[in-house]
């Protein structure tokens, strides 16, 4: 039977520009794929620009790619594939609200800093 | 009655009955995070649960002389903390208890700061340690919850240490959301350690951040009246004469709970790294 883990990488995170998660060693597994989900999800976009990175060790990083999430409330969840990653990933990006979201809240004093679940789920 | 046991199990000592044998080249095998507990938001948690860092499988990785392994294999368990001090990493696993009796907790671990700087860096570990998570039964008398937890405080601000400690105290226990459902206590705060009798010891730091050497570890329990009985690390036996675990009063929902959980906290801006070659939990044969 072939070995999978899921690892919480972030857990009721506030990201509120730039964000990176922990490194998370991956040498097991030859396949990956990042979930994240905003838990309130807001009816204007909430934007992620993504990179996943690779290093050798755990302390240098390097981009395998990069790619954007809008959240909003019929797309709380989104996805990121992987492979050929070696022995460690993480997650980094800035989180920015849409110019409708930002007018939306123009008026108002407190915008809400998003919430998010990040998810790395992992498979021999 | 001598057994004869395979090379991965005949470093440790097991009572009559072995109840798990964990060794982290099969997986996690019931390791994970310890989460605070909630109600209705994440937000109900104790603030001091909202950053505990969950393990993950390790092949001890440096970046000066690649992949280390571990002790009989590729893989350890890791538990790694935050970059910043004071930060702990947890992992857990939860059984619960069939018959009261002695019960020994064996492990083969190793713990090393993150190797981000050429320096010794022999004081960036705060502390490594074990904990058992127990309750007696339902039918029991004045029930309790008993928490016996042991540490190796590495390095402090006063320098280090290196000593043995056990936590007898506790916090109080706060009510979590609006039900009455849910409590909850943070037990891993740096408050309410006491030192072990005659607990120094220097261990193998070895030179540089990048070098493993593995140590051995037995705690010995008895659930019958909940108290410690021994605790070993390498060739230091602590009778533990005197030593008290935490007890609180019996709570609703956690009858003849047994867990497991090592815990690692840093004491500088760098993450602190625990490893777990392999745990065995044995009792005696009732």
């Amino acid at each position: 039977m072939r070995q999978s883990h899921t690892a919480v990488v972030a857990r009721n995170a506030a990201w509120n520009g730039s964000f990176t998660t922990e490194p998370w060693e991956t040498a097991w597994a030859a396949e990956a794929v990042y979930f994240v989900r905003i838990l309130d999800p807001d009816p204007f976009p909430i934007v992620l620009q993504y990179r996943v990175e690779i290093s050798p060790d755990g302390i240098h990083w390097a981009e395998l790619s990069q790619g954007t999430f809008e959240f909003d409330e019929q797309n709380p969840l989104w996805h990121k594939q992987l492979k050929h990653f070696g022995g460690w990933l993480r997650l980094s990006g800035t989180v920015s609200s849409s110019p409708e979201r930002k007018a939306n809240y123009r008026y108002r004093s407190l915008q809400p800093i998003p919430r998010f679940m990040a998810y790395l789920t992992l498979k021999s | 009655m001598t057994r004869i046991l395979p090379p991965a199990l005949d470093l440790f000592d097991p009572l009559d009955r072995i109840l798990v044998h964990d060794d982290f080249n099969r997986g996690m095998q019931g390791w994970t995070g310890l989460v605070g507990n909630y109600e209705d938001s994440l937000d109900s948690m104790l603030p001091e649960y909202a950053d505990l860092r969950d393990p993950m499988l390790s092949n001890l990785t440096v970046w000066d002389t690649g992949t280390d392994g571990s002790l009989h294999g590729s893989y350890a368990m890791k538990l790694a903390t935050l970059p910043r001090p004071g930060a702990l990493a947890v992992a857990i696993k939860r059984l619960t208890w069939r018959v009261a009796t002695r019960i020994r907790w064996e492990s083969i671990v190793t713990f090393k700061p993150e190797a981000s700087e050429l320096k010794l860096s022999s004081t960036d570990v705060r502390a490594f340690g074990i904990l058992l998570d127990l309750q007696d039964d339902d039918l029991r008398t004045q029930p309790h919850r008993v928490m016996p937890h042991v540490r190796y405080l590495n390095a402090d601000k006063s320098g280090r240490p290196e000593k043995w400690q056990y936590k007898s105290t506790h916090r109080t226990v706060h009510d979590i959301g609006g039900r009455g459902e849910t409590k909850s206590h943070f037990h891993l705060g740096p408050d309410g350690w006491s030192d072990l009798p005659d607990g120094g010891q220097r261990l193998c730091y070895n030179e540089v951040a990048t070098k493993h050497n593995w140590y051995y570890l037995r705690l010995d329990f008895d659930l019958r009246d909940m108290r410690f009985l021994e605790f070993q690390c390498n060739n230091r036996v602590h009778a533990c004469r005197g030593v008290e675990p935490i007890r609180i009063p019996a709570m609703p929902n956690l009858w003849c709970m047994l867990n497991l959980a090592y815990f690692v906290e840093t004491n500088s801006s760098k993450r602190a790294f625990l490893y777990v070659d392999s745990s065995l939990l044995s009792t005696d044969r009732e």
